[in-house]
């Protein structure tokens, strides 16, 4: 997996705009306590569509809002995960690039 | 020269407080490509340790509680034991950064148990390790530095320079570094000055940078809660978001001996005896001054009328220039060493005019 993701870095038409894109995407969500889990890109050559799947402490509800307006963001999908009381809260996004 | 992290060293430690770097000598057994300094063998001068010592004791009590040492090579430093033991004693505590070359030297060995922290560089896989150290079998040689460190019962540390390509590298020098028990890594990207000029010409390049930059993000999760994963450079996010970690608080701050350690967390000595704040290179109008122009007993009273009277200077400095990269509209500088700025502004001329009506 790592060695797919370190491809990924430098995969044929990849260019400064999608790295700058990438870079400041993963700041932005990091900077918002979400920690990533998976992250995976769509689009050829640059991308179109980037799917991040990732978790939030279970005191963070509050970062949500600021998630929710992270540029580009399409869709969201959040779950609380636990049994009874929540442990963490599982986030999905989707970000649409061309807005980013 | 291993002194490639001077502006941040090991900061995110939550321990840590704010940090005396000193350079106590170029002197280096190695002729590194990718040295800012140009530290090599021919060099012989070195700062005394009575040049060193009554800095330390009156810099610790302004919250500078931290001594790192850096070079040029520090285990060629004659009177380091010396140094370190008097850190100890005065109750900071003790860093260094080293090739790791020489870690079962006679200094070294004197010299690790006033350590509580041993950096070692490594600077990609063997081959490129190699090639940017200018010697074969050096990274056998590190790893067996690193190693002896861990024996002693060291906190053991990676640094790790970023040039063109070695991106490509970085997860496997996290992964030696956790093979070796490391409880950091720190990434630097290359600074284009000194040997790395005329010898690493293409530098670091910026698609490569957010290449490091986003295999850096993965590396922090990947070892979340295992191992200290830090590169030296800020996203412009960060920096907009968090003035304080660029060293700006707001235009009403005076700095004052008390408080100067929130805009400069690190205080450089230089192998000339020079005294500033921020990062080694500052312009010399920022200095504070030097060790060796002045008798031990007059160290005290230089600091004093530096944070009394002269600070301002520098704190206008960091200021002006946060603003200034606030304002900037170059799309291209989103990720940047935020202390390479400001050694940079502080050697351009329209800050240095600003500054010089503001005094």
């Amino acid at each position: 997996m790592e060695k797919e993701f370190l491809s990924s870095l430098e995969a044929a038409g990849i260019e400064k705009l999608h790295l700058k894109k990438y870079s400041a995407l993963l700041t932005n969500l990091r900077s918002n306590r979400l920690l990533l889990e998976k992250w995976w890109v769509l689009g050829q050559p640059g991308p179109d569509v980037i799917n991040v799947v990732g978790r939030l402490p279970k005191d963070s509800w509050g970062a949500l809002p600021e998630l929710f307006g992270t540029r580009g963001l399409d869709r969201v999908k959040v779950f609380p995960k636990g049994i009874i009381n929540p442990e963490f809260i599982d986030v999905h996004m989707q970000f649409n690039a061309r807005q980013m | 020269m291993e002194g490639h992290q001077s502006a941040s060293s090991f900061a995110s430690d939550p321990c840590v407080g704010g940090i005396l770097h000193i350079h106590p000598t170029l002197q280096c057994n190695l002729t590194c490509l990718h040295c800012y300094s140009e530290s090599s063998p021919r060099h012989r001068e070195a700062l005394a340790a009575d040049d060193i010592i009554p800095l330390m004791e009156s810099i610790r009590q302004y919250g500078y509680t931290v001594l790192s040492v850096s070079g040029g090579e520090p285990f060629l430093y004659k009177e380091l034991s010396s140094v370190l033991m008097q850190a100890k004693l005065l109750g900071m505590q003790t860093q260094l950064v080293t090739n790791g070359i020489l870690a079962e030297s006679k200094i070294a060995t004197e010299s690790l148990p006033w350590l509580d922290l041993v950096a070692v560089s490594i600077d990609g896989d063997e081959k490129m390790h190699d090639e940017i150290r200018h010697m074969k079998g050096a990274y056998h040689k590190v790893i067996k530095g690193a190693e002896t460190v861990v024996a002693a019962g060291k906190r053991l540390a990676v640094v790790s320079a970023i040039a063109n390509g070695s991106w490509r590298k970085m997860t496997e020098v996290a992964e030696m570094a956790h093979d070796l028990g490391a409880s950091f890594v720190q990434f630097h990207p290359l600074e284009l000055s000194g040997r790395a000029i005329r010898e690493i010409p293409n530098g670091l390049d910026l698609e490569d940078l957010h290449r490091a930059y986003i295999v850096f993000n993965y590396l922090q999760e990947k070892y979340a809660g295992i191992m200290h994963i830090q590169m030296d450079c800020l996203h412009r996010f960060v920096i907009e978001t968090n003035p304080e970690i660029c060293g700006y608080i707001d235009d009403a701050f005076i700095p004052t001996k008390t408080n100067f350690v929130r805009i400069s967390r690190s205080v450089i000595l230089d192998e000339k005896g020079n005294i500033m704040p921020f990062s080694y290179g500052l312009h010399p109008r920022y200095h504070i001054g030097n060790v060796k122009k002045k008798k031990s007993s007059e160290i005290s009273a230089m600091l004093d009328d530096y944070f009394e009277n002269r600070a301002s200077t520098f704190s206008h400095l960091v200021s002006s220039s946060y603003k200034k990269y606030k304002t900037t509209t170059d799309d291209d500088n989103d990720l940047i060493v935020w202390s390479e700025y400001i050694v940079e502004q502080s050697r351009s001329s329209s800050i240095g005019n600003e500054v010089a009506v503001a005094v």
